[in-house]
């Protein structure tokens, strides 16, 4: 049967498929997929069990111009207002699960869109058994519809990776492939009208299980671990975060200001479709991580401060992050900020070190 | 309608806008694909009406009317089995010339030919009233399920027989009931006449300058028709509370404007005819005034799509978004479209032919020269060559770039026809070679 395909895609890869592997539009209907969630990979029958993850994606609510309810990142169907896809400001928290075996601890998340019109930023929080997992996208500001780019790419990175950690992956394995299902997520909220600015983000994963702490990422958000020997564990994909870094000029950027920090790596149909950078450490003692935009750690930059702040705002999980968000929000809150703050070990019931 | 259609749609704009700025536009180029079209979708039952001049000018001379017949014929030779047709003789009055009574008859190797020796037989006299001729048709159509309706129209001369008001009224009829391509032959036909009945039955106009062309015409009209494998298609417009859409036109291949043809679906949601669609592509500027937003916002300006319409039957074959983002970033905000700018001057080229051409007639040399100077000036522009060879006609050229022309004296009354009846066909503007 290949009479099913999408007017705008063609034909699918499989003539089987339901659905067009690029917008999601069901190919038996022709019924358009709805604007609001890019499609995820179906689970797989590996992993029979959703998942426990949350993001900060809006649901359905009112257009800002009209009143009518509009799905987030909908076009209003009276006024044409767009409805961004980020809550302006949304918590999220996974409790902990007191069970027999091995026990997850709190994790929790917050992210408000500061003093922009839209929060471009997105988060989300999940866990696999006693392994938590948090992962923060940032829509790059000159990009089209940047908010769509960011949820797409946390929500399909989250369900990727957790997915890979139930098929047995390790953690750096599964974070390459929670990477990869994010960049091919954030390429297909791309348009064949956006021209050279279409919808990109930035991508940071964090791993934590009972022994080890695995960040993956691609652009200039963070992941700081702030247990004792307290450092960040990326590097940022810029020139000056490269050269600070103590590694080579990437290919290309000789002539470039050392000190430029334009991102030199990002998600979205204008990327370089390259694996995330994977780092793994072993943390001496308990602590907690911290995943976030650069909404915060333009005002924390460096890992010792970002300690003293958590340490001051602890224990629990909620708590250190809503602080964190009131600290970059006093101090001048210029963009979106997402932070989530995951303790290692995951079991801790709380973060301080 | 049965089978997939493969439409694709495509918009070209720049959707930043500097602040306080309203008017947004967009080409949104619309194409059917032939392949995919062919492969699964089983050919229409179509019907097809030829209306012929044999008003007593055809005689004169002779050559009109036998390469009339001739080119009937090599029309009639191109319907498929089984496509419902008729041949009219047009004077004054209409009269069936095939089948003798007043009805269509399926296309098989006998009614081709005894239709062929009906033509054989024409004689030329009288004189010319095409609202006659437009209202035999629509009866004709009126009894027939074809899914293509389409006519072809052949007339050497002016409407003289009857009033500009009574066309105008057998149009009104016909629109929307069948499609009709119109064709002036020899020196007396009438451009406005011609573009008036291709635009209100959706079809093309052409004068052909030797009969000789006639054959070839009427084989390539056929073939158009028989080669429709999607009846009714309509372009759907989408705007937002508060805005007004300013014009939707049909800028390739030809200029049309479709603005006051749309029908109200709902209070946002306008359709305009846009007939029955081979394999092919089209162009269309849409423009859109819009209530202004903050800077950083964006606006969904219009929601296009290409609608395809079967009895109760409405079915999306694509659709593409018209935004607008208002930015304080100039380098954004003042980039122009080239596509738009394209459209935007292929359409004030038409206007200023049709115009210039107006005034000429009305003894106007001033704005005509002003006009066809400008008509110039803009052919040369966007490197249309043959409407430049038209306006050569009529103009001496002093200075192609800036528009510098003197009327000729003599112009031969066809080259004024043709230079009008054409002055609608665009091209596309040329890809940028990266
Ligand atoms: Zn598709
Ligand atoms: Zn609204």
């Amino acid at each position: 049967m290949t009479d099913f395909f999408c007017p705008e895609h063609g034909p699918p890869a499989d003539p089987e498929d339901r659905f067009c592997e690029v917008c999601g539009r069901n190919l038996r209907t022709g019924e358009a997929a709805a604007q609001t969630a890019p499609p995820l990979p179906a689970p797989r029958p590996s992993t029979p069990a959703p998942l426990p993850w949350l993001s900060s994606r809006a649901g359905d609510g009112a257009c800002a111009g009209c009143g009518a309810r509009v799905p987030a990142g909908g076009y209003c169907d009276d006024c044409g207002r767009r409805r961004a896809m980020g809550s302006e400001h949304a918590e999220l928290e996974l409790p902990a699960e007191p069970t027999g075996g091995p026990a997850a601890g709190a994790i929790a998340a917050v992210t408000d869109k500061a003093r922009r019109p839209r929060n471009e930023d997105a988060v989300a929080i999940g866990r696999h058994g006693d392994t938590t997992v948090a992962i923060v996208c940032d829509g790059v500001s000159t990009s089209t519809r940047a908010d769509t780019a960011s949820h797409a790419a946390v929500e399909a990175g989250m369900h990727a990776l957790l997915g890979a950690l139930a098929d047995g992956a390790d953690a750096a394995e599964a974070s390459r492939r929670g990477a990869r299902a994010a960049s091919s997520a954030a390429r297909g909220t791309g348009r064949p009208e956006d021209g050279d600015s279409p919808p990109s983000c930035t991508y940071v994963s964090a791993v934590v299980t009972g022994e080890e702490v695995t960040v993956g990422w691609v652009g200039d958000s963070r992941a700081y671990w702030l247990g004792p020997q307290e450092r960040c564990l990326t590097v940022d994909d810029s020139l000056a975060g490269r050269l600070a870094a103590g590694m080579a000029v990437p290919p290309g950027l000789a002539d470039a200001d050392p000190r430029s920090r334009a991102l030199i790596r990002w998600l979205g149909v204008d990327a370089d479709g390259e694996d995330p950078q994977v780092v793994t450490v072993r943390p001496a003692g308990p602590g907690p991580v911290v995943v976030c935009s650069d909404g915060l750690h333009y005002y924390l930059p460096e890992a010792a401060d970002m300690a003293k702040a958590a340490a001051a705002l602890g224990p629990a999980p909620l708590t250190v992050a809503q602080g964190l968000l009131r600290y970059a929000l006093d101090a001048g809150g210029h963009d979106n900020i997402a932070v989530a703050v995951l303790p290692f070990p995951p079991n801790e019931i709380g973060v301080q070190p | 309608m049965t089978g997939q259609p493969q439409f694709v749609a495509d918009v070209d704009q720049n959707e930043y806008l500097p602040a306080g700025r309203r008017t947004v536009d967009a080409i949104v180029t619309v194409t059917a694909s032939g392949g995919e079209l062919r492969a699964s979708a089983p050919a229409l039952t179509a019907a097809e009406v030829i209306m012929i001049d044999t008003s007593g000018s055809m005689t004169m001379p002779q050559t009109k009317i036998h390469e009339a017949k001739k080119a009937t014929a090599v029309a009639i030779d191109t319907l498929r089995d089984g496509v419902a047709f008729a041949v009219i003789a047009g004077s004054a009055n209409a009269r069936m010339v095939y089948p003798a009574d007043t009805r269509m008859v399926p296309a098989d190797p006998r009614t081709r030919a005894e239709a062929k020796e009906a033509v054989a037989r024409l004689r030329a006299e009288g004189g010319t009233a095409i609202g006659r001729w437009l209202h035999l048709a629509n009866y004709l159509f009126a009894y027939q399920p074809a899914e293509v309706k389409h006519a072809i129209l052949l007339t050497d001369g002016q409407n003289q027989h009857e009033t500009p008001q009574e066309l105008q009224a057998v149009l009104d009829q016909c629109e929307g009931k069948f499609t009709c391509d119109s064709r002036g032959v020899g020196a007396d036909w009438v451009a406005d006449e011609l573009r008036k009945v291709a635009s209100t039955l959706l079809g093309t106009a052409d004068g052909l300058e030797d009969p000789a062309e006639l054959p070839a015409a009427f084989r390539a009209m056929t073939e158009g028709a028989m080669g429709k494998s999607v009846a009714d298609v309509k372009l759907r417009v989408w705007t937002p509370a508060g805005a007004t859409l300013r014009f939707v036109k049909q800028v390739f291949p030809q200029v049309e404007d479709l603005t006051g043809r749309g029908v109200d679906v709902s209070a946002r949601i306008g359709d305009y005819p846009t007939g029955a669609w081979g394999a092919e592509s089209r162009d269309y500027h849409i423009s859109v005034e819009v209530e202004p937003q903050a800077v950083g916002e964006e606006l969904l300006a219009a929601r296009v799509s290409v609608v395809g319409v079967d009895g109760p039957t409405i079915q999306v074959l694509t659709e593409r978004l018209v935004l607008a983002r208002w930015t304080d970033d100039t380098e954004l905000s003042t980039r122009i479209n080239p596509q738009v700018a394209h459209y935007t001057g292929q359409a004030e080229l038409a206007a200023a032919i049709q115009e210039g051409l107006k005034a000429r007639d009305a003894g106007d040399a001033e704005t005509a020269t002003a006009k066809l100077g400008r008509a110039v000036q803009l052919a040369n522009e966007s490197g249309h060559t043959d409407t430049a060879k038209l306006l050569a006609r009529v103009v001496d050229v002093v200075d192609a770039p800036t528009g510098t022309v003197r009327l000729k004296k003599q112009v031969a009354g066809v080259d004024a026809e043709l230079t009008n009846v054409r002055s609608v066909k665009t091209i596309r503007v040329k890809k940028k070679q990266d």
